[in-house]
């Protein structure tokens, strides 16, 4: 399937299962996370959080992915994923997403999270979304493309309203 | 164009007298509601983005098949965007860049903020900032975990931050954008 180049591998030459972390508030989702991610060859979940600060010395392993619930945090949940990408930029983040509003998922995906997952597609496309973002790609629906596009329309804006004020 | 003003254009690049954005601009200004798909050979990443900030909201090969062109044109129509899945890589990628920039210029370095503290308050803050827990904080320093509490609620106070995480943050030089 061509994922096999990514796969990292250790000093005896073996490759190393992709590594998946999983970080979310809700125990039912996160189990069936992890039941599903068993389910799958070469994947290993390596660890679990239910807040965000145990979440947040979990990337300390460096996982290869990051499963990240949007509501894990007091503080709108994106706050978190600026320190988790300090701490391991290697780490690809999926949002675990529910009730939250699209503008949040822009933010969060702002802040370099590669795709995001509505619990109604866990189950079909958890799997194909962890190999799809390990592998470089990233996981959002056409719809959302829309909107990506707007707001770095307006950050480009933004950025020659910027320059032209300082020449 | 002007007087029929269809839902959806097909505009292919290469027409002459008409090229890029400024066949574009002319087709917005002649009818604002309609909905440019562009007819090109490859396309480069930068142009990609500025023809898209510009207004077209697809983008396809000459060559496309026709079942799949249809498909773009409605999906076009509905509202959505039609580009390759690489493409969405690259815009995200942007997405994430130009964000960061926008922080780094929003935000003046200011490490003076942290000289507030006391010496005690700063070795607090600089642990936390690792993601060290209080347990583990007053583990460290040998002092009682309700110490590091009531040192945690006068450095919030003194840098007027709302919670651990944003301290984190903050030690770390970092800021969430909005």
């Amino acid at each position: 399937m061509g994922f096999g180049r990514h796969i990292r591998q250790n000093r005896t030459g073996l490759a190393l299962p992709l590594s998946v972390f999983i970080a979310d508030r809700e125990p039912r989702r996160a189990a069936t996370c992890v039941r599903l991610l068993r389910g799958a060859k070469g994947i290993r979940v390596i660890g679990q959080a239910k807040t965000s600060r145990v979440a947040i010395s979990g990337v300390a392993a460096k996982p290869d992915i990051l499963l990240f619930d949007l509501k894990l945090g007091k503080s709108g949940g994106v706050a978190p994923l600026l320190l988790i990408r300090a701490r391991s930029p290697r780490t690809k983040v999926i949002l675990l997403t529910g009730r939250v509003t699209d503008t949040q998922i822009l933010t969060a995906i702002s802040q370099g999270a590669r795709g995001y997952l509505e619990p109604s597609r866990l189950r079909p496309f958890l799997i194909k979304a962890v190999r799809a973002v390990h592998a470089g790609e990233t996981w959002v629906p056409r719809a959302m493309v829309a909107k990506i596009i707007d707001r770095l329309a307006n950050l480009t804006a933004k950025q020659h309203a910027q320059s032209a004020k300082y020449t | 164009m002007a007087s029929l003003k269809p839902a959806v254009l097909i505009l292919d690049r290469s027409l002459p007298n008409l090229h890029g954005i400024e066949a574009v601009s002319v087709v917005q200004r002649a009818s604002p509601s309609t909905k440019i798909i562009l007819f090109s050979k490859v396309i480069s990443e930068n142009e990609g983005r500025a023809m898209l900030e510009a207004g077209v909201r697809g983008y396809c090969s000459l060559d496309i098949d026709a079942t799949l062109l249809k498909k773009a044109i409605i999906m076009v129509h509905q509202g959505e965007v039609w580009v390759s899945r690489k493409f969405i890589s690259q815009l995200l990628e942007a997405l994430v860049s130009l964000t960061e920039a926008q922080r780094a210029k929003s935000l003046p370095k200011d490490d003076s903020a942290l000289e507030q503290l006391t010496p005690r308050e700063r070795e607090i803050a600089e642990l936390l900032g690792v993601g060290a827990s209080n347990k583990e904080i007053a583990h460290q320093l040998r002092v009682a975990e309700k110490t590091v509490k009531a040192h945690l609620t006068s450095i919030f106070r003194k840098l007027e931050i709302p919670d651990r995480l944003h301290l984190a943050l903050f030690v770390n030089g970092l800021r969430p954008a909005h």
